[in-house]
């Protein structure tokens, strides 16, 4: 009798405990209010806010503006979290496909693509217009507006934009019998691999170049590809057929790849991505590197000053418009299941007004998204000169990304990696890489827009 | 009178059910359910970049496995990170346990030691063993070199035909403190009186390991090298810190290949579909084992 009591008094008690945690998780997800003392009641809100580009320069002023922002609007509270930007996509992705989006989120371009098509975003374009800043967005933003928008409708506020140079180890250069600014009268993308080939000293450690031998490496060719041939997109006939057709694709990809097939680049570098491309620089392994303004903070710290500076993006010896891709490092978007939308869209459009971007740049090390804030001293001094200089030159010219096809984030980061490795490692052939490559764009060209 | 017998024996059928309903329920929930959601995934054309093209598609994703000119060479890999790592894990525990059986001075500070690395985040192994295996600047380069074994550095992440050997090393370190515990226990749980008495009769120390204590603990190694061979061939992260599967997929091993085709290309169709295969590979490995291994008769003297 005593046991059969026991057990059913466990039982009762393990149901209700089940019973008790569901209901207590279920309750912790809404919002709370709480009741004001004197009748006005003061709404107490609690918003996410998930940063997926984290750096130590850039919490701080996250935090910061995020209390003055708490201070303004008494009653809400902002829970700003990170997490690595290696890890973020996957972790966003699956937060996404479970609902589970923080109200506010940071993302690339990739993001943009992987939420906005399945509405777990939501469309800014009317809040950013009322504003009134919009109108100032500078010319890099309105040429790049494919960074931020989908369907012709904005889904991301972009937070700075960041021009490409070609970080150089100054002693080592000199002592290749190069002089700084004479390079910076003349600088070309044949200059350039010339000062890779005669930078180069495996014997004592030394390579030419930074390799992305790893994910999204193929950019840095698909660069180089339009520069050589002068195309801006890669699909310049609007039709299937993409640039890795063009009858000098093949010489250009050998002429690219053959730097580190030919020893101008560490082995390792295969694998490479941005860590171990800015590592390999600042270590002193690399004489060059191709990379963005944020990187100037890692030089400055672990280079001595007068040992490395920045030349701007290589220019076509032709004197053809020099194609950039550039974009904004993170963009900050709204999840469409935000229990507190208005109030979600307005700490993004705080956070991306003039003065607080222009502060946010600056600790980032990038260039402001409004034409305001490019005059000040800040970005027209020291290496950052270099940066805004290229992006506005007026000979620059914006180099699309086939954003419109649906796999091309899986096609840098995964299949491009994949096949660019195996002509690497010297497993394939240069024609049946390339050959692979552009059957695959094609193919995916006429799933997604149509013959 | 009649009722009340009645309703006791119903009581006595259901309570065992009644009483485990609630941890029932939560494998139900937990695993139960993400299972079915795979299968079910597995048949659909199911890609978030195209969240308007959702439809069922039969067994394509089943077939794209085998049409994937990738799946051959990862399999393989697989099955050498599988055989290698097991293997040396589990010898090297097993000799790791054999000397942790012996009376030593400093033995409990010993044991300590040798167990840390289980008890050590991967993703944390695999950094320093990135590190240690790093082309120009890495430990086990330096070493070579001073020990004149190579002439100059070796990339052994960059190379496809070394490339498994950094994470290779990594994994079996990672692992001696599992299977030197397990089989410590085990080990230990063998009545003295048996070992003493063989003594007694004459037999020898090999006669012993083998005739006595590897009987004894032969349901424990079968059991840990079942677990592990799952275990390890799901366990992608060392890969995924150290190479990320590359270059040209010469690292990649299945369940890594999955991840990074699944959440790069967002199309979860076919990475279920590849997720469900593997299941159904591991299902078939752990029956094959069990029948070859006579493992319901392990342990029976």
């Amino acid at each position: 009798m005593l046991r059969r009591m026991l057990s059913c008094i466990l039982t009762v008690l393990l149901v209700i405990s089940l019973a008790a945690c569901s209901s207590q998780s279920g309750a912790s997800s809404t919002a709370e209010s709480s009741p004001g003392s004197s009748g006005a009641a003061v709404e107490e809100v609690t918003l996410t806010f998930l940063n997926v580009f984290p750096m130590d320069e850039t919490n701080p002023h996250f935090e910061k503006y995020i209390d003055l922002f708490e201070a303004e609007h008494p009653g809400v509270t902002v829970e700003y979290t990170t997490v690595p930007w290696d890890e973020a996509f996957k972790k966003v992705v699956a937060m996404s496909t479970s609902n589970t989006l923080p109200d506010v989120l940071t993302g690339d371009v990739s993001y943009l693509l992987a939420l906005a098509p399945d509405d777990k975003i939501l469309d800014l374009t009317d809040t950013w217009k009322a504003t009134g800043y919009y109108d100032d967005l500078c010319t890099a933003g309105v040429q790049s507006s494919d960074l931020f928008t989908y369907d012709g409708k904005v889904y991301a506020i972009p937070d700075g934009y960041g021009a490409q140079g070609i970080y150089v180890n100054v002693p080592m250069l000199e002592k290749a019998g190069y002089d700084i600014e004479e390079l910076r009268e003349n600088w070309t993308w044949d200059k350039y691999i010339e000062v890779i080939k005669a930078t180069n000293d495996p014997a004592n450690n030394v390579y030419g170049m930074a390799f992305r031998g790893g994910q999204n490496g193929f950019m840095r060719f698909y660069e180089y590809l339009c520069n050589k041939i002068g195309s801006d997109s890669m699909f310049p006939d609007g039709t299937n057929k993409s640039i890795l057709e063009h009858p000098d694709a093949l010489k250009h990809f050998q002429d690219f790849y053959g730097l580190y097939v030919d020893g101008y680049a560490p082995k390792d570098s295969i694998n490479w991505a941005f860590k171990e491309m800015v590592e390999g620089f600042v270590s002193g392994q690399t004489a060059t590197l191709n990379n963005s303004a944020e990187v100037t903070l890692t030089c400055s710290q672990r280079m001595e000053d007068d040992d490395w500076t920045v030349l701007p993006f290589p220019k076509n010896a032709d004197g053809s418009k020099t194609l950039m891709v550039w974009g904004h490092s993170a963009g900050m978007m709204v999840s469409a299941n935000s229990e507190h939308p208005d109030l979600a869209k307005e700490l993004v459009m705080y956070l991306s007004s003039p003065e607080v971007n222009s502060d946010y740049c600056k600790a980032l090390v990038a260039l402001p998204i409004y034409n305001q804030s490019l005059s000040d001293p800040f970005f027209q001094e020291g290496y950052l000169k270099g940066f805004a200089d290229t992006l506005m030159d007026p000979n620059l010219q914006y180099l699309t990304q086939p954003t419109e096809l649906t796999q091309w984030g899986y096609f840098i980061s995964e299949y491009a990696t994949g096949e660019c490795q195996k002509y690497m490692s010297g497993s394939q052939t240069a024609e049946q890489t390339l050959s692979n490559m552009a059957a695959w764009l094609s193919a995916e060209y006429d799933k997604d827009i149509g013959q | 009178m009649k009722k009340i017998k009645k309703a006791k024996r119903w009581d006595r059928k259901w309570e065992p059910y009644l009483l485990l309903s609630p941890a029932l329920l939560i494998v139900l929930v937990v695993m139960g359910y993400p299972l079915l959601y795979s299968v079910r995934l597995s048949f659909l054309n199911y890609n978030l970049m195209r969240p308007k093209d959702i439809y069922f598609t039969g067994f394509s994703n089943y077939i794209r496995i085998f049409q994937d000119p990738e799946i051959p060479k990862v399999m393989w890999n697989s099955v050498k990170w599988v055989v290698i790592v097991v293997a040396a894990q589990f010898l090297l525990g097993l000799m790791l346990a054999l000397l942790l059986n012996s009376k030593f001075r400093l033995k409990g500070l010993y044991q300590s030691v040798v167990f840390l690395p289980w008890a050590v985040s991967s993703y944390l192994i695999g950094l320093i063993f990135k590190f240690i295996f790093n082309e120009r600047n890495g430990l086990f380069n330096f070493v070579l070199q001073k020990l004149g074994f190579i002439d100059g550095p070796i990339s052994w992440l960059g190379d496809t035909g070394r490339s498994m050997i950094g994470p290779m090393i990594g994994m079996i370190w990672y692992g001696i403190p599992f299977f030197g515990i397990m089989i410590l226990a085990a080990l230990q749980s063998i009545s003295t009186d048996v070992i003493e008495s063989a003594r007694i009769d004459g037999a020898s120390a090999t006669g012993i390991f083998f005739r006595i204590m590897l009987p004894y603990i032969k349901p424990t190694i079968l059991t840990t090298l079942l677990l592990r061979v799952i275990w390890v061939f799901n366990s992608s992260d060392m890969l995924y810190v150290m190479t990320d599967g590359g270059p040209a997929y010469s690292s990649s091993t299945l369940p890594l290949y999955v991840f990074n085709q699944a959440f790069a290309s967002l199309d979860f169709g076919y990475g279920s579909a590849v997720g469900i295969f593997i299941m159904l590979l591991l299902t078939i490995y752990a029956l094959i084992y069990l029948k070859v291994t006579k493992y319901h008769e392990a342990g029976d003297f």
